[in-house]
């Protein structure tokens, strides 16, 4: 059987489309991830996403291999052999849709070789990326069943969107029932963690859905053997489904102790960030750095899993990982000067333009770019704001006239005059 | 595509962008549709034709895409969207051309392959990165002049190859 099989790999068209799939597997995954850091959370939800492509081509190749293995002539030349005729069509699908299938594997491959050796925590999350695995057989598979009852040539791309959009319309509407659909439990981050047992059931319940569809095609054939299977696909589908339902509420897991590394600013973190940390720390104790030497906050710094809660009189400086070192920089410079009553990020009213220009000043003695989180869309394309697009000439003739202070005397008037820029009260004849 | 269309706009959750999933995917249908319709039975009718079929192939596809076009006309009781019908028809040249370009490599069965991973991947990748990159040209604003350009161009490089010389064949594909 297996030397068949290898004959319908080698004959199917699919094998040309395998760099490309392989290609853009790769592309998504480490579009859906954050590649700073090597997070072990991240890799199952992405590979399930990818599920949002590769699964409706695998169904697209498998629906026109049913087209063509249902041609007349051949009905008539598989009546006469031997074996069950629909065992043979099924392996020739298995030949389409194991080529999408070797896509999968190969990329899963290079991610976990390129994740692995960073990785400081925790581990990858088996259930989903088998669960990734099961899914394109199942597309494959829904796509064979729809080509091999009803064969024309269009049949197999149309199944193909047509998964497609309702994979997307699970994902894009939010539904409570989206985990039916593979691309819809959400990237984690390392201190959540998804339904326990989640991506178990999802195997169940991809695995239930490729059973059914092949004895579906084995019951229109007359295989007697079909109808236990297909009963058996039921059972499953029924409790998966029962089981998916809920949805893919996450919660929040008990977080290890945080590593803390001494220096000027003792910096605390998640153990799975280790690997991208040093330039995430590097943007953030350079932005606070002139606060730390003004004494108006502690020396040490602790990272949160989330956007860092606004505190009146901060015991240490919140961080958040996300996003590379120029929106760390932003990020901690904007949370250094802000109250809950005074809000810079969110351009507050009350907000003058000499305390957005101290807020400016820290991003950019820190070496990094203020207009780093706005993005510029114009006719040339997108591309990163640059200073002269988020900021005004007064504001960056403040900036400038701030830095040609000696250092002396901008941490004297930052220890002088911290409080009122954290309360909006700062106005430009504050400014030195 | 017209009932996924109304379900995402009265969502309210996506705004003037709502058409986007429906004008990135529909028009991927219409060219399919299209595009495997291209593929001559034979060469026997091909060499005894009267006349070259390159004409007729030209004629038919023009008369296809127009009948395609008019499925996404209902689009246009959408008012206010970015991205309606007129970014569904440029799509759906776009597509067509692609299919008609991918023909002459990958004969006329295979023919889908291209716009269907281009188009999905385009919505994906796009929907995930939001990068505005004219590679995603198929998911730009109707007035996108880039995307236009890009589309007609393809269509007329589709058309060019199907006028030329029928899709080609492989020794051992059997015909429907």
């Amino acid at each position: 059987m297996l030397g068949v099989l290898w004959t319908q790999m080698w004959r199917s068209p699919a094998k040309w489309a395998l760099p490309f799939l392989v290609g853009f597997e790769w592309w998504i995954v480490n579009e859906l991830r954050s590649p700073e850091f090597a997070l072990w959370s991240q890799i199952g939800p992405a590979f399930l996403y990818s599920i949002l492509v590769v699964g409706p081509v695998a169904a697209a190749f498998a629906g026109l291999r049913a087209s063509a293995e249902r041609r007349p002539s051949l009905d008539d030349l598989m009546m006469t052999t031997a074996r069950d005729p629909v065992a043979r069509q099924w392996v020739a699908a298995f030949g389409d849709v194991s080529w999408v299938a070797v896509a999968y594997l190969v990329t899963l491959g290079s991610v976990v070789a390129v994740v692995a050796p960073r990785a400081s925590w925790g581990g990858p999350d088996l259930g989903m990326l088998t669960g990734g695995f099961l899914a394109v057989w199942t597309c494959g598979l829904l796509g064979w069943l729809a080509g091999w009852l009803l064969p024309s040539r269009i049949t197999g791309p149309i199944t193909g969107i047509g998964l497609y959009v309702l994979m997307g319309l699970a994902l894009s509407f939010d539904v409570t029932w989206r985990t039916l659909s593979p691309s819809g439990p959400e990237i984690l981050r390392p201190s959540e963690q998804i339904r326990p047992g989640l991506g178990w059931w999802q195997v169940v319940w991809f695995t239930a859905l490729a059973v059914s569809a092949v004895s579906v095609t084995g019951l229109v054939a007359r295989s007697r053997r079909s109808r236990w299977l297909l009963f058996a696909g039921g059972s499953l589908a029924v409790v998966a489904v029962i089981a998916l339902a809920p949805g893919d509420e996450r919660s929040l897991i008990d977080d290890p102790p945080q590593i803390c590394d001494q220096g000027e600013i003792e910096v605390c973190y998640h153990p799975a960030f280790e690997s991208g940390m040093p330039e995430v720390k590097e943007a953030m104790v350079r932005t606070v750095s002139p606060l730390v030497q003004a004494g108006v906050l502690p020396p040490r710094a602790v990272m949160q899993n989330d956007s860092p809660a606004l505190v009146e009189d901060p015991e240490w400086i919140s961080f958040s990982p996300w996003g590379g070192p120029d929106q760390v920089s932003i990020d901690v410079a904007n949370w250094a000067l802000s109250t809950n009553d005074c809000l810079p990020m969110v351009e507050d009213a009350s907000v003058s333009w000499a305390h957005r220009a101290i807020t400016n000043w820290l991003v950019i003695q820190a070496g990094h770019n203020p207009g780093a989180a706005v993005v510029i869309t114009d006719e040339s394309g997108t591309r990163e704001a640059t200073l002269e697009d988020v900021l005004d000439a007064e504001t960056l003739a403040t900036i400038e006239r701030f830095s040609d202070l000696p250092h002396e005397q901008r941490i004297s008037w930052l220890a002088d005059n911290f409080d009122a820029l954290r309360h909006c009260e700062i106005d430009p004849d504050h400014l030195p | 595509m017209y009932a996924v269309a109304m379900l995402m706009v009265r969502s309210d959750s996506f705004g003037d962008q709502a058409l986007i999933p429906t004008v990135v995917i529909g028009p991927i249908a219409l060219a399919i549709a299209v595009i495997s319709t291209v593929d001559d039975p034979s060469d026997e009718i091909l060499r005894a034709a009267p006349f070259r079929l390159g004409r007729a192939r030209l004629g038919h596809v023009l008369g296809l895409v127009v009948l395609a076009a008019l499925v996404l006309l209902p689009l246009t009781t959408f008012p206010d969207m970015v991205v309606s019908a007129p970014a569904g028809i440029r799509n759906l040249v776009g597509y067509t051309g692609l299919g008609l370009v991918a023909s002459w490599f990958t004969a006329g069965r295979w023919a889908w392959v291209p716009p269907v991973v281009y188009g999905l991947g385009a919505l994906t990748v796009e929907g995930a990165a939001r990068s505005g990159h004219p590679f995603f040209w198929p998911t730009r604003p109707n007035d996108n002049l880039t995307a236009w350009l890009i589309g007609v161009a393809l269509f007329g490089l589709g058309l060019m190859a199907c006028a030329v010389r029928r899709p080609i064949r492989f020794e051992n594909e059997a015909s429907d």
